[in-house]
């Protein structure tokens, strides 16, 4: 049962500075919703009081039935929701399949003496979810790489990995934090490939971040776009893209007319 | 009441040789981001310097020739080692200098053996009678002078080619390093001042005033005390270093009146422990925000 | 904390098959010659040896802190005198004016040792959660000076900064570890204190290193990593930071406790003399960080070589000196094997630094081809 989720009137302060005023919008179940804008929009400031990072000042956010403006960010992850960061926050020291797990951790227990003392539950378990992990980086193509450290991967690879822990989570709302970053067109592609499989495939919602418009056109069933913190249009790709609003505040009032 | 007052200014006199420890501290801090642990060793060696050399060039050349060596020092610490380093991390140095202090400890202080010397004062050992109030020569001596370094740092600091530099590349090492700022002249110069002002705490600290004995590894243990001042300012404001050396030595006069001697070390690192939960950046410290 | 001396493969990259049981094998071989050892060398040198596994418990549990969970801590030494004192204090006999005691059995009271000194990492959980990085370092120093001014009033307690007190004799059901009971002999050897010593810190310095192997390859080793590398990415995922955190420490601690325990068993007297330079002193806590830095961050394998250079190097060399006739002079300015030792571990941390971050681990897992996936890479940052 994949829920709804939904930014009521999201409000977030700094100091002086509003990063998000007033922010609502929708991600249906199983929809692929972008949220795009320009610079400094607070795209980014969304996600993480979407992911517990920042408080709100005001406003709520529901993942189906439940409130969960304010939770720890911990606590998401239980939640089943799943991240994949700007700039891929990973562990360049530890394997691929290493990092992958630390997705797996909501969905596990065992402390220090379980892991020290190697006991059978918990070795079992590990087995249990390394095998999961392996297949969701398979799914990804990168199954091949479960053993390389991370740092000696290039940026491509990188990005997969990040989704890929993302995934492990078993997310019920995937979070994808600018994944074409830094990619040139042929990647981008098999990127929106990816994002596509992923969606068809587990059929659970994603919220992408992305300045890439050709990716963002081509795959996101809803499209939201902020500006100085305000929602400024809401609706599919071409309704958006046709909005006066979002082109003025994309290249300046006199694109607009 | 005169009592405290006592404590209190003896304590200004203390704190103010701290404060040239932690301001040094700070300002290797600020333009390398490195925590230098071997700021201890850079007091021990200008004081070996001066007591080695004493008897042959009198007090004042001795204390000359500590203070430039304990800078020289400092500078070849920077660029031997911590400029040589490929990494230039601030972590892994921040570690490498904790290998410095302790080779350069331990040889100081086997060259030292048992005999505690005195550095020696220049003025008058007596101390210095005001009303009921009994204050410490030595500790007078170490305010005044303290006083003009602070001021001539500061103002160096603010106008100084040098000093815009080093708050420039304080503020953004790469902006500073694009506008054509030499960030190893920077560093260096920073290192050399640090080296510098350890060379003129040392004066203070090795003497009957101040600590009631010669150099010697409690030397080192005293010179500590660096850090604690440094933290609770802040680590990236040298204003904040100057406050917390002035802290950390009256804490360390009333705790050893009030309390007990033995416990006055321990109350430094106990208050600066009090600030940090409060304020972990410390006083005057910017706030850490990571981007995520 | 995350830094290029931290960044480094740890336990996750996995050997080829064949590699595996060849490191299995050089284990295990190397478990029987410390099992044989005591029938080969005399006293002086299995008390040698003694000493670098105690420093080898120490190290592990800092090495797990530092290098796994990426938290600095300049602490261990208070933690090392929290264990000792409370062993002697629990073990202790009843009846002493002088001291307090309660005269558990030693076992337990090791056990309970160990498990006061995690509350007491626990203990100052709020701190290391609210500071990072240098400013935790800074303030784990803190706990050294006021440990031992605390054990040096504590006299009862610790029996005072001038005398100190003796540790009970170490028991296991009865079986003695000391020069008392009933008079043993292996293979002609006769088995005295420093012989069962020995096999007790052995033993204790296997579990200790057992536990750590199995921590860092599951799944708290991993929750530990990621809070080093990106705290917010590992809330993220699910990790509590600040409950990682504090287990990170408490797990530490208790090795350092043990560790204490082995200290003042070693040295047959517990006595909290100076915070500079002492049993229990900054001086203590560098070296262990020394190790830990030596050995490679968050390395176990590595944290064992480093006590062995750390703490073994100066017993060797006093041994040596005795037998060599090195190390001759004494009084001023002596290089003294303690001394010389110093400049040897400084200088390694130096040279790790600058040359290879990621310690003796990395070098050893260059020579073993662990790298083997990417020839000619040495290792991600």
């Amino acid at each position: 049962m994949i829920p709804e989720l939904r930014v009521e009137n999201l409000t977030l302060r700094f100091g002086g500075l509003t990063a998000l005023d007033g922010v609502s919008f929708t991600v249906k179940p199983g929809a692929l919703h972008a949220l795009i804008g320009p610079n400094g929009a607070g795209k980014s400031s969304c996600f993480n009081v979407i992911s517990g990072l920042y408080r709100a000042s005001e406003g709520r956010v529901l993942l189906g039935e439940e409130d969960i403006t304010g939770l720890r960010a911990h606590k998401l992850a239980r939640l089943r929701i799943g991240r994949a960061f700007q700039n891929a926050a990973l562990s360049p020291g530890s394997s691929v399949l290493d990092n992958v797990m630390l997705g797996r951790h909501a969905l596990t227990s065992g402390g220090f003496l379980a892991a020290g003392l190697r006991l059978p539950w918990a070795t079992r378990q590990e087995r249990r979810h390394a095998q999961r992990a392996l297949e969701i980086c398979e799914f990804l193509g990168i199954g091949h790489l479960a053993h390389t450290p991370v740092g000696a991967l290039p940026y491509g690879a990188i990005k997969r990995v990040d989704i890929a822990r993302a995934l492990a989570v078993e997310p019920v709302l995937l979070l994808l934090d600018e994944p074409a970053a830094g990619m040139n067109a042929g990647e981008t592609a098999d990127l929106a490939t990816t994002i596509e499989d992923v969606r068809a495939e587990l059929g659970i919602s994603i919220l992408l971040v992305e300045h890439d418009m050709g990716l963002v056109m081509g795959i996101a069933d809803r499209v939201t776009v902020l500006d100085f913190g305000r929602r400024i249009a809401d609706g599919t790709p071409a309704e958006v893209q046709a909005d006066p609003e979002v082109v003025k505040a994309y290249l300046g009032t006199e694109a607009a007319t | 009441m005169s009592t405290f007052l006592q404590l209190v200014v003896n304590g200004l006199g203390k704190g103010a040789v701290y404060a040239l420890l932690a301001l040094g501290f700070v300002i290797i801090f600020k333009s390398t981001e490195v925590i230098n642990f071997a700021h201890g060793s850079l007091v021990l060696f200008g004081g070996y310097i001066v007591v080695v050399t004493r008897d042959a060039l009198g007090w004042a050349g001795a204390s000359v020739l500590g203070i430039v060596t304990a800078g020289l020092l400092a500078l070849v610490i920077e660029r031997l080692l911590l400029s040589r380093s490929r990494l230039a991390d601030p972590a892994s140095l921040a570690l490498l200098t904790i290998g410095v202090d302790v080779i350069v400890t331990e040889e100081i202080v086997r060259r030292i053996g048992v005999s505690v010397p005195f550095i020696g004062e220049a003025w008058d050992a007596n101390p210095v009678r005001i009303g009921e109030i009994t204050l410490f020569r030595t500790h007078l001596v170490a305010l005044g002078v303290a006083a003009v370094l602070i001021t001539a740092f500061y103002l160096a600091f603010k106008y100084s080619n040098w000093g815009i530099a080093m708050r420039a590349q304080a503020e953004n090492r790469e902006a500073a390093a694009l506008m054509g700022i030499r960030s190893s002249r920077v560093t260096a110069t920073a290192w050399l001042v640090a080296g510098l002002l350890a060379g003129v705490a040392v004066l203070f600290i090795a003497t009957q005033d101040f600590s009631g004995s010669g150099l010697s590894r409690g030397t080192h243990s005293i010179a500590l005390a660096a850090f604690p001042a440094a933290i609770l300012g802040g680590l990236d404001s040298t204003a904040g270093a100057v406050v917390g050396g002035l802290v950390v030595g009256i804490a360390e006069a009333l705790s050893a009146q009030y309390i007990s001697f033995d416990f006055s070390k321990s109350a430094v690192f106990l208050v600066m422990l009090v600030v940090l939960v409060i304020r972990p950046s410390g006083l005057f410290g910017t706030r850490e925000s990571t981007r995520v | 904390m995350s830094s290029a001396v931290m960044d480094k493969p740890v336990a996750a990259v996995t050997a080829p098959k064949r590699l595996r049981w060849l490191r299995i094998l050089a284990w295990l071989v190397l478990l029987v010659v410390l099992l044989a050892l005591p029938l080969y060398l005399d006293a002086s040198w299995l008390k040698a040896g003694e000493y670098a596994m105690v420093g080898a418990v120490g190290a592990i549990g800092l090495t797990l802190l530092v290098g796994q969970a990426g938290q600095l801590s300049l602490a261990h030494a208070f933690f090392l005198l929290a264990g000792g004192t409370a062993y002697c204090v629990l073990a202790g006999p009843t009846k002493d004016e002088r001291v307090l005691g309660f005269g558990l059995d030693p076992l337990l009271s090791l056990v309970l040792a160990v498990a006061f000194t995690a509350l007491l990492g626990l203990a100052f959980a709020p701190v290391s959660g609210r500071l990072r990085g240098i400013y935790l370092g800074v303030a784990s120093l803190s706990l050294v000076f006021l440990g031992l001014y605390f054990g040096q009033s504590a006299s009862t307690l610790t029996g005072g900064t001038s005398t100190g007190r003796e540790p009970a004799a170490f028991e296991l059901f009865g079986f003695p570890f000391d020069n008392t009971g009933p008079r043993i002999e292996i293979l002609g050897v006769p088995f005295r204190q420093a012989e069962k010593s020995w096999y007790l810190f052995l033993a204790l310095t296997i579990i200790a290193l057992v536990l750590a192997w199995g921590a860092v390859k599951g799944r708290i080793g991993r929750s530990w990593r990621a809070v080093r590398d990106n705290e917010a990415s590992a809330a993220v995922m699910g990790v509590n930071v600040a409950r990682a955190k504090a287990g990170a420490f408490a797990i530490s601690s208790a090795y350092a406790g043990l560790a204490g325990v082995m200290t003042v068993l070693w040295y047959d007297i517990l006595k909290p003399d100076e915070s500079e330079y002492g049993t229990y002193g900054i001086n203590v806590s560098i070296a262990y960080l020394a190790m830990v830095i030596i050995g490679g961050l968050g390395s176990v394998g590595g944290a064992l070589v480093g006590a062995l250079i750390v703490n073994g190097l100066p017993q060797v060399l006093a041994l040596y000196s005795t037998q060599a006739g090195l190390f001759t002079q004494s009084g001023e300015g002596a290089f003294t094997p303690v001394l010389v030792s110093i400049f040897i571990y400084g200088a390694a941390i130096i040279l790790v630094v600058l040359f290879e971050p990621g310690g003796l681990a990395a070098i050893g897992r260059r020579i073993t081809g662990f790298s083997r996936k990417n020839p000619g890479k040495e290792g991600p940052r």
